[in-house]
Formats: structure tokens, sequence, C-alpha cells
């Protein structure tokens, strides 16, 4: 049955592939997670505008590594025994003497910005993945019901962004209608547009906030004291083992119970706060979207890829990380085929979107 | 169902309070109209039926509203959204999604509905408002009557028993106007819904009216039976007018009514000379040939030909989204034209023009007029306008004040009514003494007031040999003023006549007195008085 | 390019083999002339021992002298230019060479001139160039810190007998603490004669010598007239301030008979002086104790005079075991040659193989199924979506 997969469950898949991109260096596994990516978004994406921009993505991408590329083109003295060609080399003073703008350009180095470049476009990619083929706004509302204060801002901000711009045009066209005093040129160009641009956008957002009260938003449940007070207590203490947790594990000398343990337990706490604070919010959700086995499916090809990965990391370090000096040829391990493989399931396992499901409220 | 009891109602900062001891009860499945001037205090009274005043807008309010028996002192809005429906002035700033499914299902979500219940009352609503086909649709792609009634509907589906709303129509061509006040008219009549519409054209609406409150400059409040009220109230239809002038008792509210009335009018008027309509053409102003005008691969204006001759009214009527917008921009030179040639009376191309040149030969005031202004006061917009022109000072200022008196100099523009604004801008579009006056939709929000005097304004800037073109949907306004009507439509010039001629020959372009008195040629209330002679 | 193409050619083929045109096997054991590189590795607790080669001439720099004799190593993949595996060691199991080593196990940078202490490079290998005739040395510092980093267990070579030695840069390295080095520190200094240093450093050299002669029985003739150059010992002892470079902290004093106290550089300073008993010392550089020369006692004082005495150069030995630092580092003398291949690096050549081709192939099948697929959906997909056309921006349309 064609109906549009939960927009979490993609983004579990992409942030997975994307966790399992970023450790490793490998061009052609990037590569692979590129195209499996690509497959997932030719095979499932709806026809909705917003869903069209993977190209864009790409294209971003592409820039990504030329920006790399070109910046150890220019910048980067490393030593490599194959020297492709050398730049005029430009002297600079001492006290930057680390730093050397020219010379000569080896095709080490090219290849260590190539993969480090393409190890960024991959990430890019994935995110892009993910935004393709889940719809932002229904995204914002499967936000926990603690955060949809901060999810309908966003959306506003969303839809009245274009308005905005086409205020400013408005007033821009506007502006030339009326003449600059004698022999100077338009003075206050930007006050001419900027101010009533503004103005205008208070406005708006007043009339807004005025439509949105009357229709109810704002409302809050009656919860009793006791369990928002808990909810807090719950929120603030997630946060603190949060922010101890993560010190702990990137922090090698910190005691094993402030590392992973206490991230896990943060997590756990701060959930279960949200949840608690999620109870004042009254509001429902229009056909909300369900989350079936294929959601879980999809989730859990992209944390399987992950898993995979780092498993690899540990038996087949070499394939992940070849070298550059000297070039080698890079190569593919089964554990790391298998990863982006798994990666790919979601094109069969999710369910196909039919054209009329592209806009779901 | 709602009763105002010695309601006072004062914003903050204000000098005089906007409503003075309003008394007012509205009975349940009634179709209620507010009238008054542009400033009166309708949109205050539309305000506090729902709590907005003064929980939202600030300000003292002394008495007691009550809906339903909810007095808004205790409750604020977002408690009485399931009670009172509001849809503002302007629907497309009220938006908070951008398609129209989920914009219905906006306001139950906030209400917490089931969502079994939310889906079938979508469904219900995208059918009474007659809007099922665009339920995928992004709302900012929607005419402006169609964004209307969804957003009538986002309000419906929370089912209220009370709608309030302030100016539906005001920005719609008439066919979709009756679109909308069709769907009132359903829901009043089917649903047996409350409805509060506050509204300045009232030939539209007060046919079906079954109570008027007419609220004063002062500040006080009437409420009766409109054909009570509507013989002393400032604003009023052509119809009751008309009836006024005829001696008719009852006054007629509708077109019908005043038909049934008419038969002795008509014997009054059969050997009354015709009305002298037009000025004798001047030297052409502005000749436009082939004019092509293209938005990516729409084309908005194609090949239109058109004279403007000095001395002459002209309005541009048709849809929206005919192109009159366009083809006014372009006529000034500053808008787009990809074809065609548009030449002024001395030969030049405006597009050509210097921008100093050009707006001393050409003006535009375009449809937003308040994105003309954006100084922080009256007297300095007047001054850099003065200085701009060239002109002696104060000349802005003594444009001004015929058009519309009574604005200090140190008020913020934007503190202005929708009436002061547009006459200050007209003001300062006029101090370089253009020859040519190309207007895009300047009654919009105008009270009659205001009308008559913009009217009057433009006829006397005729007489003394400019050019106008106005871009209009106000019949009233066209009747009144225009010497020549050209309607487009798809971009095209479908008819180009002068004004009686091409008004009297369509049901959707044909003034109130018209279609009373058809088929004899008369147009406005004016020209019959004119006829008749003074009263006997 | 011809670079490029060798570069192709090496990658199509042959792996890690540096595309020297024909090279041949490389001997184990120092260059034997003045004009190569001799490059020392020694593998400390990775296994594997010392091991020599020689790089012949012309070197450019640290990293062409592992290519030009033909060892095999690997930079990070970050920095290419940044060794991480000599040999195919630390293997990717230990150091996964993504980005630059700990400071806890890494490949320090030696360098020594002919005759002459090891001495810790402040630069990387890529950015300078070894003078010809002297010595490279790489050795592996595991869990040390900045003050007890080992120096290769190998002693520099002599000088090649009728061949001055050339000195080391005095920017490329950090001076070890050395009794040798604190005496010669003080010819740098402004003030004092020339003539002194010249006395000192002949004193010095020649005991040097004589230890040497111990040792390895060469003629102890012929260095005192090359001694006499003042240029050359300076050169070895400039005491310059650790450069800064990104490398590892050196060790900063060594520990030694000669109470330069740890932690200090000598600094070059005014105080010399008494080294004009140096001159006695002159008289016997033959002398196999070469203990006469008391130079050490006077113009050693790197800073106070009071530590000067304390050097002694009177046992040949000592003095050059001062030159070694002794915590745990290893024996005085150098250890037999390891056994290494420092040619191959255990992981075979990296020509295209199939693991590389079956790679290609996934992602060039996946790539294609990704074009293809939005092809067919647009050949079965239904009217567009939204049948009303986009509206002009100025108005909507009916």
């Amino acid at each position: 049955m064609p109906r549009a997969l939960h927009p979490v469950a993609w983004w579990v898949w992409a942030l997975g592939l994307a966790v399992a991109a970023s450790r490793t260096t490998n061009p052609l596994i990037l590569l692979l997670f590129v195209t499996v990516a690509g497959c997932v978004v030719a095979a499932r994406r709806t026809d909705a505008p917003w869903a069209r921009g993977f190209r864009v993505y790409l294209a971003l991408g592409l820039v990504i590594i030329a920006i790399r590329v070109g910046f150890r083109v220019l910048l980067d003295g490393q030593h490599g025994r194959h020297v492709l060609f050398t730049l005029p080399e430009l002297d600079l003073p001492d006290a930057v003497a680390g730093i050397r703008i020219g010379g000569p350009v080896s095709l080490e180095g090219l290849l260590a910005a190539l993969y480090d470049g393409i190890r960024i476009a991959t990430l890019l990619l994935c995110v892009g993945a993910a935004n393709v083929l889940a719809d932002p706004k229904r995204l914002l509302k499967s936000l926990p019901a603690a955060l949809y204060e901060l999810g309908v801002a966003v959306t506003i901000a969303l839809t009245t962004a274009p308005q905005i711009i086409e205020s400013g045009q408005r007033i821009h066209r506007a502006r030339r209608l009326r003449l600059a005093p004698e022999g100077r040129r338009p003075r206050r160009p930007v006050r001419g547009v900027l101010v009533p641009v503004l103005e205008d956008a208070l406005d708006r957002s007043l009339a807004l906030a005025a439509a949105m009260d009357s229709r109810g938003y704002g409302r809050v449940a009656s919860v009793p004291r006791r369990a928002l007070r808990t909810g807090r207590a719950l929120l603030i203490g997630g946060v603190c083992a949060v922010l101890v947790g993560t010190y702990g594990v990137l922090d090698g000398t910190a005691p094993a119970p402030l590392g992973a343990p206490a991230l896990v337990a943060g997590c756990v706490l701060g959930a279960a706060g949200m949840r608690l604070a999620g109870r004042r919010v009254p509001r429902t959700v229009y056909r909300p979207a369900p989350w079936r086995a294929a959601e879980t499916a999809v989730a859990a090809c992209g944390l399987a890829a992950a898993v995979l990965v780092v498993v690899a990391e540990h038996v087949d370090a070499d394939v992940l990380f070849p070298t550059v000096q000297p070039p080698r040829w890079p190569t593919v391990s089964a554990i790391v085929a298998m990863a982006a493989l798994i990666g790919l399931l979601p094109a069969w396992l999710a369910p196909p979107v039919d054209a009329l499901e592209a806009t779901p409220a | 169902m709602i009763r105002f009891e010695r309601v006072t109602v004062t914003y903050p900062d204000a000098a005089r309070p906007v409503l003075r001891d309003v008394d007012l009860y509205v009975a349940a499945g009634e179709l209620c109209v507010l009238v008054g001037l542009t400033g009166a205090g309708k949109s205050t009274v539309l305000g506090a039926i729902n709590g907005l005043v003064p929980h939202f807008t600030g300000g003292r309010l002394a008495g007691r509203v009550t809906v339903a028996g909810h007095d808004t002192r205790d409750h604020p809005p977002r408690e009485l959204a399931g009670l009172v429906g509001v849809v503002a002035q302007d629907p497309l700033r009220g938006f908070v999604t951008d398609t129209v499914e989920a914009e219905l299902a906006y306001g139950m979500e906030q209400l917490g509905i089931a969502p079994a219940t939310m889906r079938k009352r979508v469904e219900e609503t995208l059918d009474l408002l007659g809007i099922a086909e665009l339920r995928e649709r992004s709302i900012r792609t929607l005419s402006g009557g169609q964004q209307q009634r969804v957003a009538i509907g986002a309000v419906l589906t929370a089912h209220p028993q009370v709608l309030v709303l302030d100016e539906p129509t005001s920005a719609l061509d008439p066919a979709a106007a009756e679109d909308v006040l069709a769907a009132l008219t359903r829901l009043v009549h089917d649903l047996g819904m409350t409805v509060v519409v506050a509204e300045h054209r009232l030939e539209r609406v007060i046919e079906y009216a079954d109570r008027l409150v007419t609220i004063g400059h002062d500040g006080y409040v009437q409420s009766g039976l409109p054909a009570d009220l509507i013989r002393a109230a400032d604003v009023a239809p052509p119809v009751v007018r008309l009836g006024q002038l005829a001696g008719w008792n009852p006054l007629p509210l509708s077109v019908r009514d005043a038909r049934r009335l008419a038969p002795n009018l008509h014997a009054r008027l059969v050997d009354a000379p015709a009305p002298r309509r037009g000025r004798p053409p001047g030297a052409p102003a502005v000749s436009a040939s082939g004019v092509v005008v293209r938005y990516g691969k729409v084309a908005a204006v194609r090949g239109v030909d058109l004279v403007l001759r000095a001395g002459e009214v002209v309005a541009i009527m048709g849809r929206n989204g005919s192109g009159k917008s366009t083809l006014l921009w372009a006529l000034h030179g500053s808008g787009r034209r990809d074809g065609g040639r548009v030449v002024l009376a001395d030969g030049a191309d405006p597009s050509r023009l210097d921008p100093r040149d050009r707006t001393r030969r050409v003006a535009l005031l375009p449809q937003s007029p308040t994105d003309l202004l954006f100084l922080a006061s009256v007297g300095e917009e007047c001054a850099l306008a003065d200085r701009a022109a060239s002109a002696s000072a104060g000349t802005c200022r003594r444009l001004l004040d015929e058009l519309t008196p009574d604005i200090a100099d140190g008020t913020h523009p934007r503190d202005l009514s929708e009436g002061q604004r547009l006459g200050l801008a007209l003001a300062v579009q006029l101090t370089p003494a253009p020859a040519v006056l190309l207007l895009d939709e300047p009654t919009r929000g105008l009270d009659e007031t205001a009308k008559r005097r913009l009217t009057a304004v433009l006829a006397e800037l005729a007489a003394g040999g400019r050019v106008i073109a106005v871009a209009t949907h106000d019949v009233e306004f066209v009747a009144g003023l225009a010497d020549r009507v050209i309607v487009m439509a798809l971009g095209e010039v479908v008819a180009d006549g002068p004004t009686a001629d091409v008004v009297l020959a369509s049901p959707v372009y044909a003034p109130q007195v018209a279609k009373v008195l058809q088929p004899d040629p008369w147009l406005t209330v004016a020209e019959v008085a004119t006829a008749i002679g003074p009263p006997a | 390019m011809p670079a490029l193409v060798a570069a192709l050619g090496l990658a199509a083929g042959a792996g890690t083999r540096p595309a020297v045109a024909g090279s041949p096997d490389w001997p184990d054991g120092p260059c034997t002339d003045n004009e190569g590189v001799t490059v020392v590795v020694d593998f400390q607790e990775l296994g594997g021992g010392v091991n020599v080669r020689c790089a012949p001439a012309p070197v450019a720099s640290g990293l062409d002298a592992f290519d030009r004799a033909g060892i095999a190593w690997e930079g990070t993949r970050r920095f290419p230019g940044f060794v991480c595996r000599i040999a195919g060691l630390p293997g990717p199991d230990r150091e996964p060479c993504g980005n630059t080593p700990p400071a806890t196990a890494y490949w320090s940078y030696w360098m020594a001139p002919r005759g002459g202490q090891w001495c810790y490079s402040n630069f990387g290998a890529g950015n300078r160039t070894p003078p010809p005739g002297t010595i490279e040395g790489w050795s592996f510092a595991l869990d040390k810190t900045a003050e007890t980093v080992p120096s290769p267990r190998y002693e520099p070579p002599a000088p090649i007998p009728g061949q001055p030695p050339n000195p080391l840069n005095p920017a490329d390295c950090t001076t070890p603490a050395s009794s040798v080095t604190t005496t010669t520190s003080t010819t740098v200094s402004p003030i004092t004669t020339v003539a002194q240093p010249a006395t000192s450093t002949t004193t010095i050299r020649t005991t040097t010598t004589v230890a040497r002669s111990a040792t390895t029985s060469t003629t102890s003739r012929a260095p005192t007239t090359t001694v006499r150059s003042p240029g050359t010992v300076t050169s070895t002892v400039a005491a310059v301030p650790p450069a800064p470079g990104g490398e590892p902290a050196p060790p900063a004093g060594w520990p030694t008979t000669s109470t330069l106290a740890p932690g200090t550089t000598p600094r070059p300073t005014s105080t010399t002086s008494t080294s004009t008993t140096s001159s006695t010392s002159t008289t016997s550089p033959s002398d196999p104790d070469g203990s006469t020369t008391a130079p050490a006692t006077s113009g050693v004082s790197g800073r106070d005079g009071a530590s000067v005495s304390t050097v002694e150069p009177a046992t040949p030995t000592t003095l050059t075991m001062s030159t070694r630092v002794p915590a745990g580092a290893g024996p005085a003398t150098s250890s037999p040659l390891g056994s290494v291949d420092l040619s191959s690096d255990g992981r075979g050549s990296g020509g295209l193989g199939p693991a590389t081709l079956v790679g290609i192939v996934l992602v060039v099948v996946t790539a294609a199924t990704a074009g293809y697929l939005p092809r067919r959906r647009r050949a079965a997909a239904a009217a567009p979506l939204n049948p009303y056309p986009a509206e002009p921006p100025d108005a909507p349309a009916p």
C-alpha cells in the first residue's frame, strides 16, 4: 500500500549512513555510500517541489571537493614523491614560516585532499538524502510535544520567509517610483527598503499572532504541579548527565562511569522529562504518520550500516584508511560492502510512494 | 449569543475612547453587518467579541462582553477558539501552514480534537465551501477569493458558533466577492451560524443582513434592523441613496426590491436630458502599441494597444490576474516590458527616461501605498517630496490637505488609516506635477467618504488636463468617475469604450443604479439627481 | 608531465617500490663516501633492531633519503609528509595512520654529522635537506617522554679519511646536552676570541677522535688537521633554542657527567675564558688517553664555571658514553645490525587488485540503478500532480 514513510525513520537511516561514512576515508566506499543513497532517493522520493533537490546537494558536494583540493593545491607544502606540477611560490615572512603558498603539488597531497573532500561531500549527501525523502514539515510535526512551540516557530519561519522576500521585492520596486533629492544618489537606500520591510514584517507577525491566538494556539492543559516539577527536574538532570557524559567520552582519562553510561543515562532522563513536560501541550496531530514495521526496518538498516563499519574499523583498518604516501589503490572488503548494501535495502523495504501522497498534511 | 453591556474601549495612549457605552445584542443565527467610517471602531467591536481586545491589543475595556454565556474578561482568545472563529482582513497574513488541507486542520489540532474527527470535518468543510479540488494546493498560489474561502474554512473546522469577518470582500473582484458572500449566507441559513461581518461595500451584503450596527465616529453605536437604520447612516449603498432620492418607502436594500419600486422613477426620467458624460478628448498623452510583458513562460500582457488622452479618466477593469497591474507598470516605464512601444506626449519612451525625468511626467501609485512611505513622520515625507521634486516647500502639504485633511505633521505614516495613507502617498507622487497619473487599486480599504473625496480630487486633476488611469474593481467608483472603461482578460483588452457602453453591457460590471433602472442608461445617483432636478 | 607518468606507472604496477631508475639492491651498512646520506632505522620496541642503509647522492630531503635508500615508508593519510610507518612497522593494527601518531608512539627523527653526536631534528623529514655525508636516524619512541626519547642505537660513523665531514645545518637540530657540546657552545660566544675556540675545539676533537680510534681503530692523526677549521665544530654544537616545528619536545637535557642541569639547553655564553689551558692539550693528539686535555675544565661551562670542571674528557670512553642518553636507551655502543628488509612493508604491492575492481563495479552498478530509476518512474507517472499552472507573480490567477 503506497504511503509516505515516517520522516524520523528516514533520518535515522541517513544518519546511520553518515556515521558509517565518517569513519572511513576510502573513496570507493564513500562513493558506494553516495550511490546507495542516490538509489534510495531515486526509488522512494515523492514529486513534491522540496523533494527535487538532490541534484543541488550533488552539485554542492562537488563544490566542496573542488574547494578542498584547491586549498591543498595552493597552500599545502606536503612532501610527495610524485610531483605533478609546481606553482610559483610566494615568499612569506618568517613569522608564518609554517605556511607555504604555492610550491610543488604532489599526487599524494592531492589524493589526501580528494579523500577528505569526498568524505565531507558524502556526509552532506547523506543529510541531503534525508531532506529529500522526508517532508520537513512532517518532521517538525513529529517533534515531541515538549518541543512543539519550537517546531511551530520553525514552520512559520519556513512559511513566511518567502513572503518577506516578496515584500522586499515589492518595496524595492516601489522605491523607484519616488525621486531622490536633486544631485544626490538615492540616499538611504538601505533605510528606504529595509525599514518598510521590517515594519511590514512586524505588522505581519502581529497579524499572524492574533490569528493564531484566535485559533487556540497556546492552550495549556492542566497538569498537576508535581508532575511538572518532576518533569523539569528530570530534564535538568538529563542535560547535566549528557554534559558530563560527553566530557567523559571525549576525555580519555576520565573514570569509566563518567563516559558512555552517563551519556546514556542522560538521554533516558531527558526523554522522560520531555515526555512529562509534553503533557502540557494538548494538541493532536492531523493524519499522524504511523510507525510500522517498514519504519523499524529502514531505521535498522541505517544503524546496521554504522555498526558494521565500526566493526570493520577494528578488523580491516587499512581498508578503511587507504594510504596516500605511497599512493595505493583503495580496496573494498566484505564487511564494508555489506554495510553499504544494507544501506541500500530501504529502496525496497520502504513502501512505494504514489503521486497523490506528495504533500500530506 | 453575543451581548455587549455598556462597553467602553480605550486604547493605550489614546485621547478618546474608541467605543463608548456600546449596548449590543446579536441573537443566535443572525447575520449582523457592521458599518462605519474607517477608524470608527469596527475592528474594535469585532476584536472585542473574541477577546482580542483587550487581551491581545492592550487597552482598557469597561463593561462586559459575553459570548454564549462566556465572559471575555475571564477567557483569553485561545480559550474561546472553539466558540468564535475570526477571519482577519488580510487572510494571507493569518495562514500558518502552506497547504490548504494543513491549514484546515490546524485549528482543530490546537483544540486537541481526535484525528478521526479531524479527518471527517476537513472533508465536510472542503465540500461546504466548494474548495475540494484545492486540497493539495499551496495557499500562496490561490486566487483572492479562494484564499478567503480557505480562511473561512480554516476557522469553520473548529465548529464555532460565531463567525467574525473583517472586510472579507474588500480585495476581491465582484465575482469572487459573490462567491464568498454566497458561502456566508449558506452558513447562516443552513448551519444556523451567527455571523458578524464588517464591510465597506454595503451594496453586496446589506440585503442579506438581519441586523445592522452603525458605529459613529464619536464611538457611539446604534443597532437595529437594516431597513430602519440605513436611513440615517453615514454609509449607504447606492440603492438606498436612490431610494432616498426618489422618496421610496420602505427603503429598498437590494436591487430586486428597488426594481419593484422603480417604475415611477422611470416615468420621471423619461423626458430628462441624457446625462452628460465624459470630456472632449485632448491630445494623446500616452500611446501604447503591442505591449507584451512576460513572466517566465507566462505572458501577463499580450499585445495591448492603448491610447490615453489628456483630460481623460480611464478605468481598467478585469479579474484578478488579468494583467491590469502589469499593464500599468509597463505604461509607467519602471515595470517590465518585453515587447511593444510606449510613447509619451512628446515622443519619449518612459522606460528609457532618467528616473528623475520620468517622475515629473508619469506617476504611479502602487497597490499598497505604504510601500512608498519609509520615513518616520508625515512632515518628513512631505519635505522629502518637496526637495526631490524641486517644488516650493509646502506643495506636498497643500496637496495632502486637499486629499485628507486633519493629519498632523508628526504622525507616523503607519499610524494613519488606509485612506489617509493613500492620501499621503498620492500627495507625494503628485508633488512633481506629473501629466500622467496611474493608480493601481486605490479604493481598497477606503470608506465612502474617502472615496468621494478621492473621486473629487481625481476629477479635478483630469479637468486640469492630466490623464488618469485607474485599475480597480469598484464598480460604483468607476461609474462615478471614469470617462472610459477598458476591460482586460488574460492579458488582452476585451472591451474598450465610454463608460456607459462597457459597463451597461455587462451584468458583472454594472452599477446598482444601472441594474435598478435598466434599460435606461443611468449610472450613478448623482446623474439621476441632476436629471430629476431639485426636489419638488 | 613525467612525474605524473611515473606516478601512474607506479600505481599500475609495483606498489611501494620507489621508482628510482635502475635501482640495484641496497647493501646494509653506512655510506662509504662523503656524498651519500646514511639512513639508520632503529625499531626499538617494535622488534627488528637497528638497520643501516646508504642513500646515494643527491638527496633532496629526509624523505627523499628513504626513497633513494630503497626504504619503504608510509606517511599519514591526512598529512602525507609525516612519517608514520617504516618498512610496514608499526602495523595497521597498532596505528591506522589516519592522523598524526600520538606522542607515545611515533618515529623520532635524528641527525648527526660524521663522527658527531645524534641530535634531535627541529624540522620534519620533508622540510630539510641533509648535507651530503651526514647521517639520518629514525628511532621509534614508545611511551617516552620528551626527555627520554631514545636516539638510534648506532654510533654515527667516523669521517672519511681525507674528506672533511660536512657539518649539519645549525638550524636543524637542538643541541644534545653532552660535555662536548657544552664546550663547543662557548665557542659560539661573540666575545671570546676566535683563537680560543680553535684550541678548545681542537682539544675536544682530538679526544673524540682518540676515543673513536679506540673503538674503530682508525688513525688519529688526520683529525687534528681537520679540526683546525673553526667552523666545523661550532656547527655541531650550535646551541639554538628549539625551533617551533610541531615536533615533540626534544630531550631538554642529557644526563651526562657534565652537570648541566637537566632541562636546560646550553646557551651561548660569554664565558669562555679559561680555555687557554686547553691549548696545552693540543700537544697530545695521539695520546691514546687524551686525558691530558683539560679543555673541558676550562671553557666547558655552559653557564656557570663550576659545572665546567666536572666535564672530564679524561677517558675517551666516558666521553663517548656521555653522548648517549643513558636513560634505558640501550647499550653504549652500536647494537648489532638488525635484519629487517627495509624495502618491504609486508603489505604486498598496491596495484589494481580484485578487491578494488569489485569496489569499482559495485559503485558503477548502483550509480546506474540510481540513474535508471527516475526514468522508469517518469514513464510510469500519471498526470502531473498540480493541474493548475503557476500564476504570474503580479496577481493571482482566477
